[in-house]
């Protein structure tokens, strides 16, 4: 495969936001209705060449893989299934921020490149099989958050949420390039087999640099206690800023840090299980709890994704369990191909989830112009239906109740850990999947009040009366709402394209 | 055939997006903006057609399951219908498919049947209410989960029917939402239900990894041979349990949530404040007994695990009993039927721990029939008194309200036990099987058999506070402790009773029919029947192999003649005895009940207050997690955090204002030590 066309996906982005930028940055007064066209136009585009690209891939007869760029690119399914959630993630926040756009402390025409630079970010990092590749495609995509984070630049809370996450950003970046110099000190490469090469010599400074490579990731997945920024991040981003961050950034996020995990399995990188055990258990008892005590629904959600991430970190855990030494090999694979096609699907819905709750949400902000607190969303069916009903949903599907995509995610994801369990019989899964269950219990608690204040009157005063909103935004809740449903429903019905990508792994990695 | 099934769920479905349809496009239309608790409303113009479309999905479902039951009845196969592939990839695969054989052929009519007749209740009982074509969207979408459940080919299906149920469950019983405490009622009768459910899906995994396969006729399979029953005998390394026992206690377990029993069954009484229609469909008849369905569509597993037999007869004669003496002593008419309803339910598990699934089942259409016609002649008591539920207020309505009246009355003494009505031949087909079953069996009977003393008098009490005496309503109103009528209404005066419109007393007298002859397709041998329900279920009852027999061991053996017309003439006396003590206290001496009360206190005391149980959850398990998230350490760090953000950006925002650095503010240093803590600590843990 050409080396062109593994970059295709980066180049059409980039070059998209270049062209937006010199087509678009006179006009800075008055609504723009062009760059969120032109946005979702090239994220679309990346979509197909990306999909072209997966296709030239399972036509080479066996090759699961294809490297390019001098070892730079790796192409595979997994990769390619990741970058797709995050390019749908871009393709779907450039339109929901239509609205928001037009409101006039944000009608800057920079927004929409910014944001396809992030998702370039995000395609480098997922379809990279290189470290110094991630710690590119990370800074890219992180440079281009603090922007989006501060992006309302007369808002200080806005301001305070980038400032905040750069200085917070700054400090992982410093661990994760740290963690790649050790590395390279004791394998003398930056692909994934010195990954392997350094953590079979055991050495002292070979697992400083993978502690510090995981100290990294936990503050980019804002696993507790590297979580704390999350909060105040999320609630003073723009709205929908946020929903982007919570959704793609997760989905490059997890998938960068299992393609690590992966090339560690089997190499007796397991010493450092326990450690994300931890990490998970701590990450989903904080983020539930932590949602629970919350008023602001903003606040709410960034814990709650918090929470998330404590799940998904199960998948990486299983994914290290793997043992290269067991007589059965064809059940260890099966536990690596049952996880990371679960943690891929649980972001898929993970991703659709949160932007139909962030784009009701944004909505709400920009048409009644006040905070997210949970006194904004009372009464909504009434003043709302539309929005409601996307929030409903979207709750719903968060707290992973049938038929929706949430639940399906939950489902295949619990049950890989469980199946890991019995396998092993290690404490360590059952107590994972006794927590997560008991934490996903408590966060219908959290959940359910969001619901409860929608469909609630508010007990004082006239509700406000809301002006017309666009077709266009009601025609994207409604398909995200189809969408969560069938996802989780019939999953099948999306065709062989989605379910192809999901089965990305059925060849085997 | 195929078609006829698929079109079941299909009608639901469809009828509740028209209904949703309707219901956004008026919310667009704003017509009820500004409806601020106005629950005497003129209606909107559409609402007629609204009616006739929400009764005529259940109503062509029920057409199609007529269709299925005499194909059926006609000797013809089980149908199957393989829609599309669910979920796939190499290690599990479940495609969607329903399947319907003798057992669902009999939850579909009954959900179908009782479901239209309470469809077609609900046109008149809601007539008015601002939210018309929502609720009948809700109700719509529950019939459809319902029949999902009792669909589903499998068990991941019949899961999502379980949970979807449940959803509607929710916005059912928060109807009116407009109030905080419906709302929380909704909220914990979602809630406790999830922690069943998340029994359920454990259970349901373990199956999984005994039989490789969730497909229900895959694992009927699998426990039919011998190899399969021996995989599941084998002890599963817990408490000494085999595989079986343990996956059976687990399913139990999640049922216990969904069909109200210890310790989950709080829910059901508080699910009461969801309009009275929706009590009798979904707290009464349909939803509630899906543990039973799960408990006879898995009989087998049940059989091979005499352990788990044991605890649920333990719990399920326990909670029969706790249930029934709650009951006594409750003043709010539906809250008499709620906890009668978990009682029952009791009945019904004490047939499944006895191994009688099919008296289990049988037990469950009459209390379909009878519970339903109680509760909408309870809706229909409470339709005529505009909102008032408190049995103390009530009285004399017999003359007044004389369909309502004869119908509960037939109703009642069924489920009193009252020979030959139905609700009589399957409670005691149960008690019978459960005295033939021995061991646990007699403690079950013994407490079923004191639990059906109350019964008799709880529902002697109720309909005589209800129909018997003089109209009490027009005495000024007292403070009481219940806030559940807080409808605002004031008294009626008794000539402004009115019976309800045919539209809700044609139901009753369907139900009222059914309760009292539904009986006769039970009716036991030994009064020269031929139990024709139970051959009816025969064929899904499962046969274990007779290697798996040799370690169960069968039946104990038919128990004798005289025994069984001896246990079923005390259960009659019981339920004379019991009505008997009804009418001695509430008619013929009315001082009776307050004497009793000053004479055993305590026992008052703690019946009133449910044994203490809500209160119970409500001090050691709600308020703790609620501190832990708020005031523990770990709450005090997140919560500490918001307070920080909102001081602290005020403050940045007047430092900034002022000219200083926001570098200053405290937070983030907070984060960014927490972070190299994190960093450090992980070192330790992992170099050390």
């Amino acid at each position: 495969m050409s080396d062109l066309s593994l970059a295709m996906p980066v180049i059409l982005l980039t070059t998209g936001a270049i062209a937006v930028l010199l087509l678009f940055s006179k006009k800075r007064e008055g609504a723009n209705p062009y760059p969120p066209a032109v946005g979702a136009a090239t994220a679309a585009a990346a979509l197909v060449s990306l999909q072209i690209t997966l296709g030239k891939l399972t036509s080479v007869a066996g090759a699961g893989s294809s490297t390019g760029l001098g070892g730079f690119m790796t192409v595979d399914r997994f990769g390619v299934a990741a970058a797709t959630i995050c390019l749908v993630a871009t393709l779907l926040t450039a339109l929901l921020a239509t609205d928001w756009l037009k409101k006039a402390d944000a009608n800057n025409p920079e927004f929409i490149p910014v944001l396809l630079i992030a998702a370039a970010g995000m395609v480098v990092m997922t379809t990279t099989g290189n470290l110094v590749g991630m710690f590119l495609g990370i800074e890219i995509m992180s440079v281009s958050l603090y922007i989006l984070s501060a992006f309302r630049r007369g808002n200080l809370r806005s301001i305070e949420s980038g400032l905040k996450y750069f200085l917070a950003g700054a400090f992982a970046s410093g661990l994760f390039l740290m963690g790649i110099a050790l590395n390279y000190g004791v394998s003398g490469g930056f692909d994934m087999a010195s990954l392997a090469t350094a953590s079979a010599s055991g050495t002292m400074v070979s697992k400083v640099a993978l502690i510090l490579l995981l100290c990294g990731f936990a503050f980019k997945l804002s696993l507790a206690p590297f979580h704390q920024w999350a909060a105040d991040v999320y609630e003073g981003a723009p709205t929908p800023v946020t929903g982007f961050m919570s959704t793609a950034v997760k989905v490059a996020g997890f998938t960068a840090f299992t393609r690590i995990v992966l090339a560690l399995s089997g190499t007796g990188g397991s010493w450092l299980s326990g450690a994300m055990v931890w990490l998970a258990l701590l990450t989903m008892i904080v983020g539930n709890l932590g949602a629970l005590a919350q008023t602001s629904v903003k606040r709410m959600l960034a814990y709650s994704s918090i929470g998330h991430a404590g799940y998904l970190m199960m998948a990486p855990i299983v994914v290290l369990s793997y043992n290269a030494a067991s007589p059965n090999l064809g059940v260890e694979s099966r536990a690596i191909f049952l996880s990371t096609d679960a943690m891929i699907f649980y972001l898929a819905a993970y991703a659709l989830t949160n932007l139909l709750a962030f784009g009701s949400l944004a909505f709400i902000e920009t048409r009644e112009g006040k905070g997210l607190d949970m006194d904004a969303i009372g009464g909504l069916r009434w003043r709302h239906p539309v929005a409601a009903v996307g929030l409903l949903i979207a709750m719903l599907s968060l707290a992973g109740v049938p038929p929706t995509a949430g639940f399906l995610g939950k489902f295949r994801l619990f049950g890989a850990v469980l199946d890991r369990a019995s396998v092993t019989g290690e404490t360590a899964f059952y107590a994972l999947i006794a927590v997560a269950v008991l934490t996903s219990l408590v966060s219908l608690g959290y959940y359910l009040r969001v619901i409860m204040r929608m469909t609630m009157h508010e007990p004082e005063g006239e509700a406000p009366v809301l002006p017309p909103f666009s077709p266009a935004w009601r025609v994207l809740i409604a398909v995200l709402v189809v969408a969560i449903i069938v996802l989780g429903f019939a999953p099948s019905f999306l065709g062989g394209g989605v379910e192809g990508v999901m089965s990305f792994l059925r060849t085997g990695i | 055939m195929e078609t006829l099934l698929a079109l079941i769920p299909a009608f639901l479905l469809a009828g509740a997006c028209v209904q949703a349809m309707i219901a956004l496009a008026r919310a667009r239309a704003g017509h009820h903006a500004h409806l601020h608790g106005a629950d005497h409303h003129a209606g909107h113009p559409g609402d007629r057609l609204v009616a006739m479309l929400a009764v005529a999905a259940p109503l062509a479902s029920l057409g199609c399951a007529i269709g299925v039951v005499s194909h059926l009845l006609r000797g013809g196969a089980d149908i199957e219908v393989r829609l599309w592939n669910w979920m796939a990839s190499s290690a599990f695969s479940v495609d969607i498919v329903f399947r319907a054989d003798h057992l669902t052929a009999v939850m579909l009519s009954v959900i179908t049947f009782i479901g239209s007749l309470i469809h077609l209740y609900s046109t008149a009982y809601m007539k008015g209410d601002p939210g018309y074509p929502r609720y009948f969207s809700y109700l719509n979408l529950f019939t459809f989960f319902m029949t999902i459940l009792v669909m589903a080919g499998d068990l991941v299906l019949l899961f999502v029917g379980w949970e979807g149920v449940g959803l509607a469950s929710y916005l059912l019983i928060g109807f009116w939402w407009s109030d905080a405490e419906k709302a929380k009622a909704g909220m914990k009768a979602f809630v406790v239900n999830r922690v069943g459910d998340a029994f359920f899906m454990v259970g349901a995994f373990l199956l999984w990894r005994a039989v490789g396969s969730l497909d229900l006729k895959v694992i009927r399979g699998f426990i039919e041979s011998p190899e399969g029953a021996a995989k599941l005998l084998a002890p599963a390394g817990m408490f000494g349990l085999s595989l079986a026992s343990g996956i059976a206690l687990l399913l139990f377990m999640g049922a216990t949530g969904k069909s109200a029993q210890i310790p989950l069954y709080v829910w059901l009484p508080d699910a009461m404040a969801g309009p009275t229609p929706v009590s009798a469909l979904i707290h009464a008849a349909t939803m509630v007994t899906a543990g039973i369905y799960l408990a006879a569509r898995l009989n087998g597993l049940f059989a091979l695990a005499p352990d788990a037999g044991a605890v649920v007869l333990v719990v399920a004669s326990a909670t029969c009993l706790l249930a029934a003496s709650m009951a006594l002593v409750q003043t709010d008419i539906k809250k008499v039927l709620a906890y009668s309803t978990v009682s029952q339910l009791g009945y019904m598990f004490i047939g499944v721990g006895a191994g009688a699934y099919d008296a289990g089942v049988f037990h469950l259409v009459t209390h379909a029939f009878f519970k339903a016609c109680l509760f909408l002649g309870a809706g229909s008591v409470i339709h005529a008194l505009h909102h008032e539920q408190d049995l103390r207020r009530m009285g004399g309505l017999r003359s007044k309200c004389p369909t309502t009246f004869r119908t509960m009355l037939i109703a009642g003494l069924s489920m009193a036990g009252v020979a030959p009505l139905a609700g009589f031949v399957s409670k005691d087909e149960i008690l019978w099987k459960a005295w033939e079953h021995g061991g646990v069996g007699r403690l079950a009977w013994l407490l079923g058999s004191i639990a059906a003393l109350c019964t008799a008098f709880y529902t002697g009490r109720l309909l005589l506070l209800a129909f018997g005496g003089d109209y009490r309503g027009e005495t000024p109103k007292h403070e009481h402790g219940h806030g559940h009528d807080d409808h605002g209404h004031h008294a009626v005066a008794y000539n402004d009773i009115h019976e309800s419109p045919k539209a809700m007393t044609l139901p009753l007298v369907l139900l009222a029919l059914g309760a009292a002859f539904l009986g006769f397709i039970g009716w036991p041998h030994v009064l020269g029947g031929h139990n024709m329900f139970g051959q009816w279920l025969a064929p899904v009852m499962m046969k274990l192999p007779e290697s798996a027999k040799a370690v169960v061991g069968g039946h104990a053996g038919h128990g004798a003649l005289h025994a069984e017309w001896a246990l079923m003439g005390m259960a009659v006396m019981v339920a004379f005895v019991g009505l008997g003590i009804a009418w001695k206290f509430y008619t013929r001496d009315r001082s009776l009940p307050g004497k009793m009360v000053a004479r055993f206190p305590n026992l008052t005391e703690r019946l009133t207050s449910l044994w203490g149980v809500d209160a119970f959850y409500e001090e050691r398990i709600v308020k703790p997690l609620r501190n832990l998230a708020e005031n523990t350490l770990l709450g005090k760090i997140e919560t500490g955090v918001i307070e920080g953000v909102v001081n602290g950006s005020a403050s940045v925002a007047r430092r900034l204002a002022s000219g200083l650095r926001v570098l200053q503010d405290g937070s983030i240093q907070t984060y960014l030590t927490w972070m190299v803590a994190g960093t450090l600590l992980l070192l330790l843990l992992l170099l050390g």
